[in-house]
Parts: C-alpha cells; sequence; structure tokens
C-alpha cells in the first residue's frame, strides 16, 4: 500500500530514481502512450544508447519502484504497487459485519483489484483475470459480473443506481450494449447473487472515521487466496505476466 | 458531415468538436499506466470532477484517438491503435518467401502484438493472450513460446543469439528465471519448432528498400484469424475486454 510507504522511504526511492536515470532507458509501452494521447512511433533505443553509451533498456527491477520480494504475495502487491486500498478493505469489513462467507468477503476486497494496481477501464473483468487462477469459480465469476451489475438496480436486496454514477457519468448515460449483454446473461446465473452482493457492498461513501487495515484480512486472504509458492507472477499460471506486469510495468521486452 | 465543406474547413471541424468532447471529459490514468511513469499519485474523481463541474469522467469514446468502428477487424486495431508494424509485415514476408504454412505467417505477423499495441514487458505472453480465441492452438503457443526462445540460440535452425540483445541489455545480460524454466519447457514441446521458426524470422535489420503493406496479409488473416462477428472486442471472448482497452485505454471504469 502506498499510504505505507514513509516520507523517508518515499524520499530514498526519488533519490534513488534520480541516481539510476541515466543508466537505463526506458520506453513506453503503447498502450501508456495511447492513454496519453501520444501516437508517436516508439523513441528508437539503438538511437537513445548511441547518445548515452552505457546505458541499457531496462530489462530488470525498475530503480524508480519500491522493491518487490523475489517471491511476491497478493499482500506485497498492496504494499508496493495496488493504490490507497481504504476502499476495498471497508468493502470487505461491511461484507464480514453482514455474515457474508468468507470467500464472499475476499471477492469484496479483491473487487476493485485492478482498479487499484492494474487498468481502470472494464476493470472487474480485469480484476477476474488476474485472480482467476487462485480463487475458487464464484469468486473470479462474482468480481466479473460487478463490473455490470453495479450499473441496474435490484430492489429485492435494496441496491439503488449510485447516486455517483449520476454525478460522474451524468444523468444521461447509458452502459454500452456489451454490458447490457452481459447484464442479461448474468442475472439468470445461478451466482447472480454472488455477483451483487459485491455492488450491495460496494460502498461508496466512506467514512472517515473508520480507518481498516489490511491485516484484519491476512487470515481470509490465507484460507481463501491460494498463494502460489513461486510468487505471483513466477508461478506460470496463465496470468502470472500480468502480475509481472505490475512488478516491472515498464521492462522493454 | 456536409461535402461542400473543403478539406480544411472539416479538420476546422472536427478539432473544435474534440475540444468540446476534451472539455467535457475527465481523462483518469490507470494505475499501471501511472506506475511506468513511477508515478505513485492517485486521482481523485471527485476532486477533478469539483474542478471542472460541467465534465464528466470518460466513459466512451476518448476523443484524442482516431475512432474505431463499431464492430473492429483486427486489421482496424493495425490501422487505428497499432504502433508502426514494419517489422511484422517484414517478418510475415520472410516467413511466406520461406514457404512456412499459411498459420505460421500469420504467427509471424501477430508475434508482436503485444508491443506494437498493448505492453512491451513479457509481450509475447500478452500476445497470446489476446489472440488465443481467433487463432490456431499451434499459433498461440507459438507466439507465447517465442518470448522465451528468443534469448536462446538455435544455431542448427538458423537461430543465433542476437547481436542486437547484447548491445540493448549488456552482454552479461541473463534472462530471468521464469524464461529460462520456459524454455526447459518449451524446447521438449511438440511445437518447439514453429515458435523457433517465429525467431528465425523475427528479423531485426530491416531492409530500407522493402516496404511490405498489411494488405498482402489480408487474404492470409481472412484464412486464418477467426475475425468475431461483433467485432473484436464486442464478441464476450475471454480477452475481449483487452481489445477493449485498446479500443478505449482511458475509460474511467
Amino acid at each position: 500500500m502506498n499510504d505505507a510507504m514513509s516520507l523517508s522511504q518515499r524520499a530514498d526511492a526519488l533519490e534513488h530514481k534520480m541516481s539510476e536515470e541515466l543508466d537505463y532507458i526506458v520506453i513506453k509501452s503503447r498502450i501508456y502512450s495511447m492513454a496519453d494521447a501520444d501516437f508517436a512511433p516508439p523513441p528508437n533505443a539503438g538511437a537513445m544508447m548511441v547518445q548515452n553509451p552505457r546505458a541499457r533498456v531496462l530489462m530488470g527491477d525498475d530503480p524508480r519502484l519500491p522493491k518487490m520480494p523475489e517471491k511476491p504475495t497478493l499482500m506485497d502487491f498492496f504494499r508496493y504497487r495496488f493504490g490507497p486500498a481504504a476502499h476495498v478493505l471497508q468493502s470487505a469489513r461491511h461484507a464480514v459485519k453482514a455474515g457474508l462467507p468468507e470467500k464472499m468477503v475476499l471477492a469484496c476486497l479483491l473487487h476493485d483489484v485492478s482498479t487499484m494496481g492494474f487498468i481502470r477501464g472494464d476493470h472487474g473483468y480485469w480484476g477476474a483475470q488476474l485472480v482467476e487462477p487462485y480463487v475458487d469459480e464464484e469468486v473470479t465469476w462474482a468480481i466479473r459480473a460487478h463490473q455490470v451489475l453495479r450499473f441496474y438496480p435490484d430492489d429485492s436486496v435494496g441496491y439503488e443506481y449510485p447516486a455517483s454514477y449520476v454525478k460522474a457519468f451524468g444523468a444521461d448515460y447509458r452502459p454500452d450494449p456489451y454490458i447490457e449483454e452481459d447484464y442479461k446473461r448474468m442475472k439468470d446465473h445461478k451466482w447472480y447473487m454472488s455477483g451483487r452482493m459485491i455492488t450491495v457492498h460496494d460502498i461508496y461513501s466512506f467514512d472517515p472515521t473508520v480507518e481498516v487495515e489490511l491485516e484484519e484480512f491476512t487470515d481470509v486472504i490465507g484460507r481463501n487466496f491460494r498463494q502460489p509458492a513461486e510468487g505471483l507472477g513466477y508461478d506460470n499460471s496463465p496470468v502470472a505476466h500480468m502480475w509481472r506486469a505490475m512488478i516491472r510495468p515498464a521492462k522493454y521486452l | 458531415m456536409n461535402d461542400t465543406l473543403t478539406a480544411e474547413q472539416r479538420a476546422d471541424a472536427l478539432e473544435h468538436k474534440m475540444m468540446r468532447e476534451l472539455e467535457e471529459a475527465i481523462i483518469v490514468k490507470s494505475r499501471l499506466f501511472m506506475l511506468a511513469d513511477a508515478d505513485f499519485s492517485w486521482p481523485n474523481g471527485n476532486a477533478l470532477q469539483a474542478a471542472k463541474p460541467d465534465a464528466k469522467m470518460l466513459m466512451g469514446d476518448d476523443p484524442r484517438l482516431p475512432k474505431m468502428p463499431a464492430k473492429p477487424t483486427l486489421v482496424d486495431f493495425f490501422k487505428y491503435r497499432f504502433g508502426p508494424a514494419q517489422h511484422l509485415l517484414q517478418s510475415a514476408r520472410h516467413a511466406l518467401k520461406d514457404g512456412l504454412p499459411e498459420k505460421m505467417v500469420l504467427a509471424c505477423l501477430l508475434h508482436d502484438i503485444g508491443v506494437i499495441g498493448f505492453i512491451r514487458s513479457d509481450h509475447g505472453y500478452w500476445g497470446a493472450q489476446m489472440v488465443e480465441p481467433y487463432v490456431d492452438e499451434e499459433v498461440t503457443w507459438a507466439i507465447r513460446a517465442h518470448q522465451a526462445l528468443r534469448f536462446f540460440a538455435d544455431e542448427e535452425a538458423g537461430y543465433p543469439y542476437p547481436d542486437q540483445y547484447r548491445r540493448y541489455f549488456g552482454a552479461d545480460y541473463e534472462p530471468d528465471e521464469y524464461i529460462k524454466a520456459d524454455y526447459e519447457r518449451a524446447r521438449k514441446h511438440k511445437w518447439y519448432m514453429s515458435a523457433r521458426m517465429i525467431c528465425v524470422h523475427d528479423i531485426y535489420s530491416f531492409d530500407p528498400n522493402v516496404t511490405a503493406v498489411l494488405d498482402d496479409f489480408v487474404d492470409i488473416i481472412g484464412r486464418n484469424f477467426r475475425q468475431p462477428k461483433e467485432g473484436l472486442g464486442f464478441d464476450d471472448s475471454p480477452s475481449a475486454h483487452m481489445w477493449r482497452t485498446l479500443n478505449r485505454p482511458t475509460k474511467y471504469l
């Protein structure tokens, strides 16, 4: 968690970043440049190396980022890569208080894992893909489904269309057709209510007086997230490279 | 748009429209993209909206990017999203001249799709994941494996360790352990030589006299890439959201 980095850790990281800057060349990935609407061809690494012969393209750890352990756990990603987690921690605590089964508490804890650490657009689909090898199938399904269900009210459980969405997207916003299609598929699914429960506990107004620590969920994670022995990213799972991209987002190839 | 407008007028009108759309949209970058810039700040949607009260969080097309068709094809992604494709086109042409089977020509054409369109790091794994629902299993396997095999020479097959890698990564560069492990697995695989062929045709020195064009491969794509009729990204495949992210890299959620 980034908020967990002390000021001096941050200062150290910055200093390190500056001292190393001349030794390596960072070439941004296409998707990062496109998010800046930068359509220029990538800079030519060979030409940059002519300017700075001792530099190499970045193939190892990024000296600008906090060091990750060799065999990183889910907790390590929370600590060293993800953005603020207060929202998912509050969601998970809410789910505990409401007596949801442990795996659904985990689903609430991880439902926005992609927003926190990876890609925002379609974050439910991305998040489900990221955790799929490590959690119960129902958890994956529910994380994917929350992406869709959040746009549709369900009076039977008191879920209203979020007022924050009206503000953020406009009163006339309509979900994309692929979301509509997925909603039709999902509303009759046997796990519908699990996806729905994520939206119910996806609380948008934070109580600033409540501080929830990740450690509160260490046991839930331990029992419900199959942490690979080799570390997330190094277990040859179908999504290992996705975790590695978070470890080294600017690796050259 | 009115045909009687001059090209210049049309361009102006378009620019105004885009500026208006931009004023109305708030663009928030994904965590991964910011990590690649070593930017650990966390954009606050509420604060951004408070500063721009008439604007909404971007949930539709990014007005700064070329418009994509409603049902985009692979060729549309080459046209409107990918970076320069000359390397891939020359690779594919090389494979064609060498008499490789059509599906391997496609594999050569797509092997760096992760680099030209998405995430550079571990691009073979990314590229394979993106195309998996649409190509022969052997093509997926070969694209994934080329990532590991490229670091290991196979002189007999005509693949020496690339000089360029020595220059870019340093003479002392050692591939990561996960790459070595994947190499060990791949070299005993029945499709080893397919992936190796991608490396052999992964030509690093371009002939400036040769310009290959995508049109040369339209038929091969047509016969070997199962273009979904709903459009890439809208076909509910396991990688649909990945193509949607290329389509809209800055969608808010």
